[in-house]
């Protein structure tokens, strides 16, 4: 679910370039950003586990 | 607008979408479900092809101006320095000899090698843009043969992806790290 909603974000800044509105740009930033938090969470679980 | 630019643009975000569609048939031909990594290296790429897709689409309306190509060349380089970030993760974990890879190696590489290749060379066009900026931009609005397509063609690929992932997770919040079956459907 956590990947599919981060591809939902994707999906609406994609719908925002397409319509020219000016959600497009933010959806992407965030998409991005959530995307960056969602890596970082797996590379802080492998520490945890190995640690 | 220079006809030779878009034209690279829109190779650019092809080349992307193979990339992506050869991943899917990875997917299914090979019946390897993607791992956790997997699935964000793809998320990455998709949000890398937002970039060509962003310039040739607002270029249709407001011309292909510096801020445009400017807008789309930054959103690449952001979505694959991460797309990069993580797939040399995964390039690292397999890393010790003897070490099999996860999955299948295609053209002698395993498909998180290739998307680093990738991220490189995607990172590499959008300097090209930001270097060519004065002489690629300028010209008015007109419609951009193609454009739309491109961007329904994403469009497509993230839905496919988005009912992807739910199949393989359910309804659970994480993927399992070395998924073997699709637990929507088990």
């Amino acid at each position: 679910m956590l990947y599919a909603l981060l591809m939902l974000g994707a999906f609406g800044a994609l719908i925002g370039f397409m319509r020219g509105a000016a959600y497009g740009v933010p959806l992407f930033i965030l998409s991005l950003v959530a995307t960056t938090l969602a890596f970082v969470a797996d590379i802080t679980d492998a520490l945890t586990i190995s640690l | 607008m220079n006809a030779l630019y878009l034209l690279a643009l829109l190779g650019n975000a092809w080349v992307l979408l193979a990339i992506l569609a050869g991943a899917f048939i990875a997917q299914f031909a090979m019946g390897e479900p993607p791992c956790p990594l997997c699935v964000m290296q793809r998320i990455a790429m998709m949000l890398a092809a937002l970039g060509p897709c962003y310039t040739l689409l607002t270029a249709q309306r407001e011309g292909l101006t510096a801020r445009v190509i400017g807008i789309g060349a930054g959103i690449t380089v952001l979505a694959s320095l991460l797309g990069a970030a993580i797939s040399i993760r995964q390039v690292l974990l397999h890393i010790l000899p003897g070490d099999p890879g996860f999955g299948a190696p295609i053209f002698g590489f395993h498909l998180y090698t290739w998307a680093a290749i990738a991220f490189a060379c995607t990172i590499a066009a959008a300097g090209v843009q930001l270097l060519g900026l004065q002489w690629f931009s300028g010209g008015g609005t007109r419609r951009i043969p193609g454009a739309r397509l491109t961007g329904v063609a994403l469009g497509v690929m993230l839905v496919a992806n988005i009912l992807s992932v739910i199949a393989e997770a359910g309804f659970a919040w994480r993927l399992p790290d070395n998924p073997t079956s699709y637990l929507l459907f088990s």
